[in-house]
């Protein structure tokens, strides 16, 4: 399992080393905060999680090119995210993040979040990133490794599934 | 719902996320101008795709503020490289 051991050059520590690397962070952190989100279903954990992975990034990524740095960081955010749901032994309840005020959506809104948080994670993943990475099933299939049939397969499902939940109980 | 109106809502689901080809897509509109049913699931798929959207948005509100954080946290861990005592970092050469 690749969980960020350093498989090619390290790069180099310091201002420069550092400078250069906040570019990635800045290119690929919302991808890699997705990723996180979809996993493990909470702002505030994966916001933890994808600053931990990208500082495993700092210290051990390979030396590779910005595409092979995007697929190699998400494989890394996925392992760690695998590793802290195995430490929580079971899933939590979806996420109670604060309420947002969106006039007559907030209750919509509320559904939604406690729907995704029931989807399951190989659903969920792939929605999330769609909706966080410009709506491209090809940026899914190259970033989860997937082809793009499986990629539009999953989001098709997913978007069924969340719909039946959305309406559960309500005969729609 | 009949098995046919079945493979129409996978069209439909494609349809919303944009994966759906123009053949399909035509193939969908001609079922959807004849059939209530899958015309109502497109409407709301449709909008859960918005509220979806929305969703995003809210949690990327404070985006650039993770950002921030999280360059912060990158400069103290470069700080913390460059405090360790002499000795432990000849050690890891």
């Amino acid at each position: 399992m690749d969980n960020g051991s350093n498989q090619g050059g390290v790069a180099t520590l310091g201002g420069e080393g550092r400078a250069a690397y906040e570019v990635l962070v800045r290119s690929h952190y919302r991808q890699v905060f997705a990723v996180c989100l979809g996993m493990l279903t909470n702002v505030h954990d994966a916001e933890d999680a994808a600053q931990e992975t990208m500082l495993r990034g700092l210290v051990k990524r390979p030396d590779r090119d910005d595409q092979g740095f995007r697929c190699w960081i998400v494989r890394v955010a996925r392992n760690l995210c695998i590793d802290l749901l195995r430490k929580r032994k079971r899933p939590r309840p979806p996420a109670e993040e604060p309420a947002v005020q969106l006039r007559q959506d907030v209750n919509a809104l509320y559904d939604l979040e406690q729907a995704m948080g029931r989807l399951p994670m190989e659903l969920r993943l792939p929605l999330l990133m769609y909706y966080f990475d410009g709506r491209s099933a090809a940026n899914i299939a190259e970033s989860l490794s997937v082809s793009h049939a499986t990629a539009c397969q999953r989001l098709r499902a997913a978007r069924r599934q969340l719909h039946d939940l959305m309406t559960e109980g309500t005969g729609k | 719902m009949s098995t046919h109106c079945d493979d129409y809502r996978n069209l439909i689901a494609d349809a919303v996320t944009g994966t759906l080809d123009t053949a399909l897509s035509r193939q969908l509109e001609e079922h959807l101008a004849a059939c209530a049913d899958c015309r109502g699931y497109y409407e709301a798929l449709k909008r859960e795709d918005l509220l979806l959207g929305q969703l995003v948005e809210k949690i990327d509100e404070d985006m650039t503020g993770r950002q921030q954080r999280l360059v912060n946290a990158l400069k103290h861990h470069e700080h913390k490289q460059t405090q360790r005592p002499l000795k432990w970092r000849f050690t890891m050469i």
